[in-house]
Formats: C-alpha cells, sequence, structure tokens
C-alpha cells in the first residue's frame, strides 16, 4: 500500500491551500448559478501549479510523476467540487495518450495537456462503464490516412470544454485510438445531471473526420490500465468529497445547540460521525492499496489482473462509502441540510453520479467475485 | 399495538399454558439444554392441558378444533415465559396435520390416542445428507415386499429423532419421469428391526431440542403402515408448507418479542459510567428501532395468522412472512445482545439462548434464499 513522501503531501497541502483560498465550492456555485459551465481561470492555477500535466512525461513539459500525484490533487478537487475537467484531460486523456508510445501527434497532444489545454475520451458505453465489445462508434478509412467516425458515445463528461476530443472507435482492424480535432463537428447534446458540477454530454458522430493515434497497439490492454488509472483518481475525489462531509458534519454538530446541548454530544449523532471517519479512513485505504499497485506495474511483478481487483474494491468501496458520509452529512444537518443553499446536496449530488461513473459497487463487487473464481459468467 | 387476532378462549388457553411453563418448565430450561432433549413427562404434562391435541377429534381424545390459532398461542407463550418445549412443535404443527389429513380410520385408532396424550411421540424424516428444500432429490428408498415396503436409507437434521416412536419418513417408492412423483410416506415405529438412531447432532442453538440422525437399513415397514398413497408424497409434503412456514414464523416474532422484553428489563437495571444503560440516547433509540420492526412483524404476522384461518394464505405470502420475520428475529436478537455487553456473551442470560436459538430461523423450513425463490417465482420472475 502507498505511503506517501512528505514532499508528496507537501504538494498535496499546496494544492488544498490555493483551492481553499481562491475556489471554495462557495465560488463554484456562485458561477453554476449564473450559467457559468467549467472555470477557465481555476484550470489555469492549476496548470501553474503543474497539476494538469502530472501525467505527460517530462519531456513534453509535464512532470512525469504516477498516477499517486494525479489521485492526491483529484482528492483535492473532490474537497471542494471544482467543476474541472481534470478527470478526463489531466488523467484519463493523459494517461491514454502517454500509453501510446512516442509519436509526433501524440507528443503534440499530451504538450497541450501539460500547458493547461483540455480534453477529453469518448470511451463509456451505455451503462457508464469501459467495456471493448460495446464500442458503439465506427471508424472507416477516409483516405489520406484520414477517418471518417459515426455512432454515438452515450455519455462524454466535459465535452463542452475540450479542445480535443480523443475517441475509442471500432475500426476495420480492431479498436483504434482516434482524435477529434474540431469538436464543433460534433453532435454535442449536454445532458440533464443530478450532479451540477460535473458536465456530461452525449455525442454524436455523424460522419465525422478524425486522425487515428495509433494503428497496432493493444488497445484493450491500455484501456484497461487508462480505467483503473481513472478510477484511481476517481475514488481519490470520492475521499476528499467524503471527508469533506464528514467536517461539514463535525463542525456543525460541534456547534448546533438543541435542548440545551450541542447535537454532537447525542450518541445520536457522534456515532454516525464515528461511522463517517471510520468509512473515510477504509476508503482512503482502498484507494492508497490500488495506488500501491499502479505506481508499481510495469515490470514489478504487478499483474494487471491484480490492478484490475485493486481498482475494482476500492470503487466498490469508496462508491458506498461516499454515499454513505453524502447522505449522513443531509441527516445530521437537519432540515438546514435539505436546504438549497446548504453545500450538502452538492455532495449528495456528486456521491450518486459518482456511484455510477465507472461501475456501480454491485458491478464491481460482481468483478471481485468474477476474479475469485466463484462466478463464471461474465458481469453484465 | 393492541392484537385483536385472539378470542376469549385463545386468552385462557394462553394463561393456563403460561402459568405451567413459568411454574414447571422455566426453571429447568438450563438442565435439559445439557442433556439435550426435554423429558417425556413434560409433554405429558402438557398435554393434560390440551396442547398436543387440539385439532383432534374428541372421539381420540382431543380438543376437536380446527383453528391453528392455538398452536400459535403456545409457541407464543414458550417465548413469552422464556421456556422451551424440544421438538414438540414438530408433534403438533408438522407431524400431526399429516396424520389428521391422510390417516386411514385403522391408523387414526391406532396411533391419534397416543399422540394427543405425548406417550407416542412423533417426528417427519424429510432431509437426508444429499437434500434439504430440494424434496425431488430423495434418496431413501422402499421397494415392494410381498406384505409393504423395505426401506433404505439415512436421514439427518431430525428433530425429535431421537425420542419419537413413530417417524414419517419420506421415501422414494418408484422411478418416474416426474421428478417430484414416486415418494411416498411410509410410518417407522421404534423397535422395528434395521431401525437406528445415529448420535444426537450437537448444534450452535435450540439445545434442548433433539436433532438427530435416523438410519434405515432393510427396515420391514408393514403395508399398514403407509400413510396417505403410495407416490403422492410430494403433493402432501409441500401441501403443508405455508401452515410450518407460519409456524416458524409465528415463532420467529415471538422469540424477537421476548428478546426485547429482557433487553429493556436488562438496560433498566444496568449501570454504565455511573447512570442506568437505560438514559443513553443510544439504548434508546437502538431499542425504539426495534420495538418498531418487532411491532411490523407482529402485524405482519397476525395478518397471515387471519389469512391462514379463512384458508387463503398462499405459499408466496407464508414464504415472505418467514422471510420477513426469522430475518427481523436475527436483527434483533444481535442488536439486544449487543446492549448486554459481556454479559450477553454468557449462557446464563437468556438473551444468550435467544440469539443461538435464532440463527437456525432463517435455515429449517427453507433458507431465506429459498424463500426468497419462492416470492420471485410468484412475481412471474
Amino acid at each position: 500500500m502507498l505511503t506517501p513522501s512528505p514532499e508528496l503531501l507537501d504538494y498535496q497541502a499546496e494544492v488544498r491551500r490555493l483551492l481553499a483560498r481562491s475556489w471554495p465550492l462557495a465560488h463554484s456555485r456562485e458561477r453554476l448559478d449564473h450559467g457559468q459551465v467549467g472555470d477557465p481561470a481555476a484550470w489555469s492555477a492549476l496548470a501553474g501549479l503543474g497539476a494538469t500535466g502530472l501525467l505527460v512525461p517530462a519531456n513534453l513539459g509535464g512532470a512525469g510523476a504516477g498516477v499517486t500525484e494525479a489521485a492526491l490533487v483529484s482528492e483535492e478537487l473532490g474537497r471542494v467540487l471544482l467543476p474541472v475537467p481534470y478527470l478526463s484531460a489531466a488523467v484519463t486523456a493523459a494517461r491514454l495518450l502517454a500509453g501510446l508510445g512516442p509519436g509526433p501527434a501524440r507528443d503534440g497532444y499530451l504538450a497541450r495537456i501539460a500547458a493547461g489545454g483540455t480534453a477529453t475520451v469518448a470511451f463509456l458505453d451505455d451503462a457508464g462503464r469501459w467495456s471493448p465489445d460495446r464500442v458503439a462508434v465506427r471508424a472507416e478509412p477516409a483516405g489520406a490516412g484520414r477517418w471518417r467516425l459515426s455512432g454515438t458515445a452515450p455519455f462524454v463528461a466535459d465535452a463542452g470544454a475540450a479542445d480535443f476530443v480523443l475517441v475509442i472507435a471500432r475500426a476495420p482492424d480492431g479498436l483504434g485510438v482516434f482524435v477529434v480535432e474540431d469538436a464543433t463537428a460534433l453532435d454535442a447534446r449536454p445532458l440533464a445531471c443530478l450532479d451540477l458540477s460535473q458536465p456530461v454530454s452525449r455525442l454524436g458522430f455523424d460522419e465525422v473526420t478524425a486522425s487515428r493515434l495509433t494503428d497496432a497497439a493493444d488497445v484493450t490492454a491500455l484501456m484497461a490500465d487508462v480505467t483503473a488509472a481513472t478510477l484511481a483518481c476517481l475514488t481519490a475525489s470520492a475521499v476528499g468529497s467524503a471527508e469533506r462531509c464528514l467536517e461539514l458534519s463535525t463542525g456543525y454538530a460541534k456547534t448546533r445547540v438543541q435542548f440545551g446541548r450541542t447535537i454532537g454530544s447525542y450518541q445520536a449523532i457522534k456515532h454516525r460521525c464515528a461511522d463517517m471517519f471510520t468509512l473515510v479512513q477504509s476508503a482512503r485505504s482502498a484507494v492508497y492499496h490500488l495506488l500501491g499497485l499502479l505506481d508499481a506495474g510495469g515490470g514489478q511483478g504487478v499483474g494487471a489482473g491484480e490492478i484490475a481487483l485493486a481498482a475494482s474494491v476500492a470503487k466498490a468501496h469508496c462508491a458506498e462509502a461516499f454515499l454513505r458520509c453524502a447522505r449522513d452529512t443531509v441527516q445530521i444537518h437537519g432540515g438546514i441540510g435539505f436546504t438549497w443553499e446548504h453545500d450538502a446536496h452538492w455532495y449528495l449530488r456528486r456521491a450518486m453520479a459518482h456511484a455510477h461513473l465507472l461501475g456501480d459497487a454491485a458491478y464491481h463487487r460482481q468483478l471481485i467475485a468474477r476474479h475469485l473464481g466463484v462466478v463464471r459468467k461474465e458481469a453484465p | 399495538m393492541k392484537r385483536t387476532i385472539y378470542q376469549e378462549e385463545h386468552v385462557a388457553f394462553a394463561e393456563a399454558v403460561a402459568a405451567y411453563l413459568k411454574a414447571d418448565v422455566a426453571p429447568h430450561v438450563r438442565d435439559w439444554e445439557e442433556v439435550g432433549l426435554v423429558p417425556r413427562e413434560t409433554y405429558r404434562a402438557l398435554a393434560r392441558l390440551g396442547a398436543l391435541g387440539i385439532q383432534v377429534p374428541a372421539e381420540y381424545g382431543g380438543g376437536g378444533e380446527t383453528s391453528f390459532l392455538y398452536n400459535c398461542v403456545l409457541t407464543e407463550q414458550v417465548a413469552y415465559a422464556r421456556a422451551t418445549v424440544g421438538s414438540l412443535r414438530v408433534h403438533t404443527d408438522v407431524v400431526m396435520p399429516y396424520v389428521l389429513a391422510y390417516a386411514s380410520d385403522e391408523q387414526r385408532r391406532r396411533w391419534l390416542p397416543g399422540m394427543v396424550t405425548g406417550d407416542l411421540m412423533s417426528a417427519i424424516a424429510m432431509t437426508e445428507p444429499g437434500a434439504g428444500s430440494d424434496l425431488a432429490g430423495l434418496a431413501t428408498n422402499a421397494t415392494r415386499t410381498a406384505d409393504g415396503w423395505l426401506l433404505n436409507g439415512a436421514k439427518t437434521f431430525i428433530t425429535g429423532g431421537s425420542q419419537a416412536d413413530l417417524v414419517i419418513v419420506v421415501a422414494r417408492t418408484a422411478r418416474t419421469e416426474n421428478r417430484r412423483g414416486g415418494l411416498s410416506l411410509l410410518v417407522v415405529e421404534d423397535g422395528m428391526p434395521g431401525f437406528t438412531r445415529g448420535r444426537r447432532l450437537s448444534k450452535l442453538g435450540l439445545l434442548a431440542q433433539d436433532t438427530a440422525e435416523l438410519f434405515f437399513d432393510d427396515v420391514r415397514v408393514p403395508a399398514a403402515n403407509l400413510l396417505g398413497e403410495e407416490g403422492q408424497a410430494f403433493g402432501y409434503l409441500s401441501g403443508n408448507l405455508a401452515q410450518e412456514r407460519l409456524s416458524i414464523a409465528v415463532n420467529a416474532q415471538a422469540q424477537a418479542v421476548a428478546a426485547l422484553d429482557v433487553t429493556v428489563d436488562y438496560v433498566r437495571q444496568r449501570n454504565v459510567f455511573g447512570q442506568p444503560l437505560a438514559s443513553f440516547q443510544n439504548t434508546k433509540f437502538v431499542l425504539a428501532g426495534l420495538r418498531a420492526q418487532v411491532g411490523a412483524g407482529q402485524a405482519m404476522v397476525d395478518q397471515a395468522m387471519q389469512r391462514h384461518e379463512a384458508g387463503e394464505l398462499s405459499p408466496a405470502d407464508a414464504a415472505a412472512v418467514k422471510l420477513f420475520c426469522s430475518e427481523m428475529q436475527g436483527q434483533v436478537v444481535d442488536a439486544c445482545l449487543q446492549l448486554h455487553g459481556g454479559y450477553g456473551y454468557i449462557r446464563e442470560f437468556d438473551i444468550c439462548r435467544f440469539y443461538a436459538d435464532a440463527r437456525v430461523s432463517r435455515i429449517y423450513g427453507g433458507t431465506s434464499e429459498v424463500m426468497k425463490s419462492i416470492i420471485a417465482k410468484s412475481m412471474g420472475l
């Protein structure tokens, strides 16, 4: 299991300070209330801290760091629910591009992400998961090294703000990684989502021109790695959000007085807070376990199966832990926790969205069962 | 909530039974748990109160009732008195209905009077080492002889098996296309050559209820001991499942009520950190939550009893009430034991026994998973 170094924790603390000072949830809520999507200034500040290029190799302007660093940043972003495309661009897209191996086109895109460009990856199936045999976008050769994409990507996060869109599509010779430079060529329909801080669109490809970034790479294996890295940062973000819920709850429990006593002195409240604390700690352990394997991966005897198992454990546990913490935060706050003005519902919305992204807890438990050999049939 | 299921006569029966259980049973429970069964004299004493032959016609010494409610009263009072009646409920709630429904006049004359007085105690042998709820998979078999049947096989988990005078054995008497066909009920009597009893099985709970393995090695069962018609056992057995499951639900519910009662008593007299355990919010909230659950269970059980009296309790309804009440009982005894702290882990305390006894409710009479399968099937799934 990962033990973060003092330097790493210092870096995380610096990100936390920046976000708390300049981009607290109150700030994001204000922008979202006024219909502003995303937060370019916040994104630039993160790029300034090197946070967007953590997974980009050093020679391309990035930090050449591991998933751990990106996960710790994700945890901080989860605390404030900052509406930036961190997971889409700095994690999923960057990890995917980095896994393709050097080449002028791929290097250019990575450099753009490191410099504060935005991107997203169209890869989720109609259940919001990654499954190689359910890729619904098809690619046909269009001559002169160009390709035409058609089909629909049902759920694509942060598509509206993306400078370019990476697409996993089915070509005649198998799955390939494609890039659409002109996002305006896509039929992007923003979906009305429960989580107001994380925009999701449905992307329609109607003979859209694209270029192909790889011919022969094993896209299925690559995407398994990208999914595990994405899950690590997604679950880390859930840990940050859940911990923030705990802080909101304990803070309120210590100051709110009912029947002449602070409500935190009642067992009904203090036990709930203690349960939340336990959930946050165990959730963080599950994420650290996954991060430890991911950063050791490649040549140190950590198999893809072991990483996938740890990713499923983390998702199954963190999804439910975060949801429980968010629900208890509403309950502990009583009536005020049910109001629009309070932040509690923002965390609850995020928790419900997170619970489903890349597979819900039941799905991941099924993958775990399959890994243990107790079920033979494919997970649905 | 006030219960409305019982009439005056049920209340009178409840009072009589409760007085006996408190005076002559509850004080002996721990001794009987040590030996692993309830003495025959207790069954005879309960018989004198009319508890064994409730539905048996008066001509055989019974009460001639049609209602199942008296059986429910007995089950409840045993729980409320923190007593035990060992394997009696199998005799009264499970075996008796088969004898009453399917025995010939000659068989009724031969068995019912003894069954009513407690001189003939009974058991039913369905489960085998390789087959539980899947009755169709039974391997015990009987082949025809000139004057009856030759029975071979082994049964396990047989409640009351070590002291039963009559054992209704479910045996395969023919191989048929239909897996459910070819099963018959044969009554094996104590002392028949080839009929032996194995060890009394050591269990997690229900320590005063004997549970045995039974072996049948070329047992000659006379033709006169075939109960009902040959090959019809599957239908007979499934026909009574709803009542058997209701009986388990009634017991689970009553045990939950009793567990909650002993716990409320306990937390009121136990002091921790200088104040009564009952004064802590967690104690109040946990017990209040359980009270609501137990109330819900009671409403469901009472409703099911009423439907059963009207002959309208469907198999799926019975499965649902058994599922709900046994799961609820499990949650109640667990939370109640936790409130007892270390003492809850000591057998001297009633809650310890309630906890251990509760575990099988979710297993016998069909597991919770089997109940869910039945319910799901009734939903067209």
